[in-house]
């Protein structure tokens, strides 16, 4: 099928990708990141920029093969045409996963925090909707959007900085690594983990999709690294203005954080409106799920016109605000797979799977050099 | 397609106008404190709502009587303090609102038993702010507290609220500490909480009746009267006005004190205002044993001087600054081997110690209440003063 709306500047990806790379912390990460490496977070996250190398290293290796095609037309090509396809449904089932386990996050984020008595179908339907709806327009009104809330997302990080910034209490982070550095080895692993996993999304749009393609690496990158710095900012934040104590104590340590965000002491109760960053957040992880997926199908069945396609997203969409509806029993079950099954089941397979899909790209480029 | 668009921006007018959590705001009692007793079943829970017929613009509206107050407060018994707010809803004509609650009473007797049995539901209900004042009633029941009129202000927990961050502002009383502060030195490994302690003076009955702010001398009325100590979560004694300023000034949560001092042998006193007060608390280990240092800086204006010195001699300036050092030390050591006394470190020394020398805390964690009662603490002060106010010469002078 032909796209007219098929095109992002360098500029919306590195957005994008920054964007992704938030969302599993809302409602999951920065709970679990909590509880598990506690005050020492922050040399968790500063040593995760060095982990990170790894992951960053792999993702652009495989996006160099056959820079033209989409995640699915590259699998095909690198595996043939069944393992291929096996692959693909491998991968969409962990964007899908991904999905249904934003959906649920955030659904629960809006319902404790906000919309008390507003049923959970509600919220998960107007969410999927219209990321739906932003999918069938394709990526560049994905991208535009993006655009649009990156510069709210920058007034809401000055905002917090410059108010948090000087709240900070230095005796919070005292005393550091009294169980030595490994703890903060392995949590750097989770960090990494839930900012990495959903970064295989942006493998859906091909290098031709790109204005200003040559520093297509560049971009991604900064998103990368932009995405992972205000984390550690937020966890920076978090410990030095609460302390890591209470932020464990809280399952949105992030929104109890801004409420003390005070501009010039006159305007305060700033909370709702700052908390709209994590929504950008899972919201863009959202709508670009559900383009991987609807590209997925897109692709297995051949689907040419435009209207399938459209009920295709949308029927995706319904049935992911289903699923999410029904992931977890309660609360503590989510915070419970966040910290302990996530990284293992899911990023460890996932990078298991990319370290596998990327020496057979090794291999294909040895045999054509060949 | 066009129907279609249309439809649905149609159905977004409709949808988007709220959701399923409107509620109007003629609809809500807003609760303004909410105090807290203890029976044998459980909680005496009662809440103070503002009257808004009686309350907004100053002018009583339409269908109100002289008669009525600014407030009701509304009272009910339960196991837990949901419940017992859920009973209230039995009485109340309007679904009560919590989000703008400025004050929790706690009664004495409550606060001995343990404030842990109660907190969960302020720190997990999400209406709820966490930054709202907490206070012990030392000699009244919570739900008499929030029945006295005051005058100047009509809202009780406003006033209270008022009063407790003017004690600390002006007069230097550490007293408004916030349900998250309190949480956090629960939660926070090597310090105990402190509350602020009011007392009620008068009769309770008689402070409830409008006759009470008819008045230009109230009979009953609500006093900011010092500080609670709790070890862990239960109350084990009191700090007074002064002992209360100097614990304040150890954990460096005020700006200005008010300093009286004497300034000669004849009984006669003089007083300084200290602005930027800063207190420094260090902790320190030699040959095993624990030491404490505090030092207070700051520098000062004189208010009031008494006495017959020549103030403007620079080395008379010198003896007034050791003289109020000397004041300080004293009443510093004062404070210190009081909080020994109630074995409770709400300084926070071996915070102190967990966050600066954690490897001797660790050897030490199991024996700190001994070690605490024997802590070698040095005081030092350094105040400086700066002016001397609009006379160079005093009183008695001539």
């Amino acid at each position: 099928m032909e796209e007219t709306n098929d095109k992002i500047s360098g500029f919306q990806l590195s957005v994008i990708t920054h964007f992704l790379t938030g969302a599993i912390f809302v409602g999951f990460g920065i709970i679990s990141m909590f509880s598990l490496a506690g005050r020492d977070l922050w040399i968790s996250s500063i040593i995760s920029f060095i982990v990170c190398i790894i992951p960053t290293m792999l993702l652009i290796y495989y996006l160099n093969y056959n820079p033209d095609q989409n995640l699915f037309q590259k699998n095909r090509s690198l595996f043939g045409k069944w393992i291929g396809t096996i692959v693909n449904i491998i991968l969409s089932g962990y964007v899908l996963f991904m999905l249904v386990l934003v959906l649920w996050s955030s659904t629960g984020f809006a319902i404790t925090m906000y919309l008390i008595k507003t049923p959970s179908y509600f919220i998960a339907g107007i969410f999927v909707l219209v990321a739906a709806y932003a999918t069938t327009k394709g990526i560049e009104t994905i991208g535009r959007t993006s655009e649009i809330l990156a510069y709210l997302t920058i007034i809401i990080l000055i905002i917090n900085i410059i108010s948090l910034g000087t709240q900070i209490n230095l005796d919070f982070f005292k005393p550091v690594l009294i169980n030595g550095i490994t703890p903060p080895i392995r949590h750097s692993l989770h960090f990494t983990s839930y900012l990495f996993t959903p970064l295989i999304m942006i493998a859906v749009i091909p290098k031709k999709n790109i204005v200003q393609n040559k520093k297509y690496k560049r971009y991604l990158i900064a998103g990368i690294y932009v995405g992972h710095f205000i984390m550690a900012l937020t966890f920076t934040l978090i410990t030095g203005v609460i302390s890591s104590e209470i932020a464990s104590f809280y399952r949105f340590p992030a929104y109890y954080v801004q409420r003390k965000v005070s501009i010039g002491g006159a305007i305060n109760n700033l909370e709702n409106f700052l908390s709209l960053y994590w929504f950008f957040n899972t919201f863009l992880l959202i709508t670009m799920a559900i383009y991987f997926l609807s590209k997925f199908f897109e692709d297995l069945f051949k689907i040419k016109s435009k209207k399938i396609n459209s009920i295709t997203t949308y029927g995706i969409s319904i049935i992911a605000g289903y699923l999410s509806l029904n992931l977890f029993k309660n609360t503590v079950d989510s915070i419970e797979f966040a910290k302990k099954s996530f990284p293992v089941f899911i990023s460890t397979t996932l990078l298991g799977l990319m370290i596998i899909i990327n020496i057979a790209v090794f291999i294909k480029k040895r045999k054509k050099k060949a | 397609m066009k129907y279609i668009k249309f439809f649905i921006l149609t159905l977004s007018i409709l949808l988007l106008t709220g959701c399923w959590n409107y509620r109007e705001l003629e609809d809500l009692l807003i609760v303004s404190a909410l105090g807290i007793d203890s029976n044998e079943d459980g909680f005496d829970i009662s809440v103070e709502v503002i009257n808004d017929k009686m309350v907004g613009g100053g002018e009583q509206s339409s269908g109100s009587s002289s008669e009525e107050t600014p407030i009701v407060v509304y009272s009910s018994k339960a196991k837990t303090i949901r419940e017992a707010i859920d009973k209230i809803i039995l009485e109340s004509p309007k679904r009560l609102y919590l989000g703008h609650m400025n004050l929790l009473v706690i009664s004495e007797d409550i606060a001995k038993k343990g404030i842990n049995e109660f907190l969960d539901y302020f720190m997990r209900d999400t209406e709820i702010r966490k930054t709202f004042f907490t206070t012990v009633v030392k000699n009244a029941k919570a739900s008499d507290v929030l029945k006295i009129l005051q005058p100047i202000e009509n809202i009780t927990a406003v006033s209270i609220q008022s009063s407790l961050e003017i004690a600390n502002v002006y007069y230097g009383e550490f007293s408004n500490q916030t349900l998250e502060e309190i949480v956090r030195c629960l939660f926070t490994t090597g310090r105990n909480p402190t509350i602020a302690a009011t007392e009620v003076t008068g009769d309770v009955k008689k402070g409830s009746k409008n006759d009470n702010v008819s008045t230009t001398s109230p009979k009953t009325s609500i006093k900011v009267k010092g500080t609670t100590v709790f070890k862990g979560d239960k109350l084990v004694g009191y700090l007074n006005e002064k002992e209360a300023i100097y614990y304040a000034v150890v954990r460096d949560k005020i700006d200005t004190i008010s300093l009286s001092f004497p300034c000669d042998k004849k009984d006669n006193y003089a007083n300084i205002i200290i602005d930027g007060v800063k207190g420094k608390l260090k902790a320190t280990v030699d040959k095993d044993e624990p030491k404490i240092a505090i030092d207070i800086a700051g520098n000062a204006a004189i208010t009031e001087f008494n006495c017959k010195i020549d103030l403007k001699k620079p080395s008379n300036i010198k003896k007034i600054e050791e003289m109020a050092n000397k004041e300080i030390v004293k009443q510093m050591k004062k404070t210190v081997k009081k909080v020994k006394e109630l074995n409770s470190d709400i300084f926070g020394f071996e915070e102190q110690f967990y966050r600066n020398h954690y490897k001797y805390w660790k050897k030490k964690k199991d024996k700190w209440d001994e070690l605490f009662k024997d802590i070698e603490v040095k005081v030092k002060s350094d105040i400086k003063i700066e002016r001397i106010s609009s006379s160079v010469e005093t009183a008695k002078s001539r």
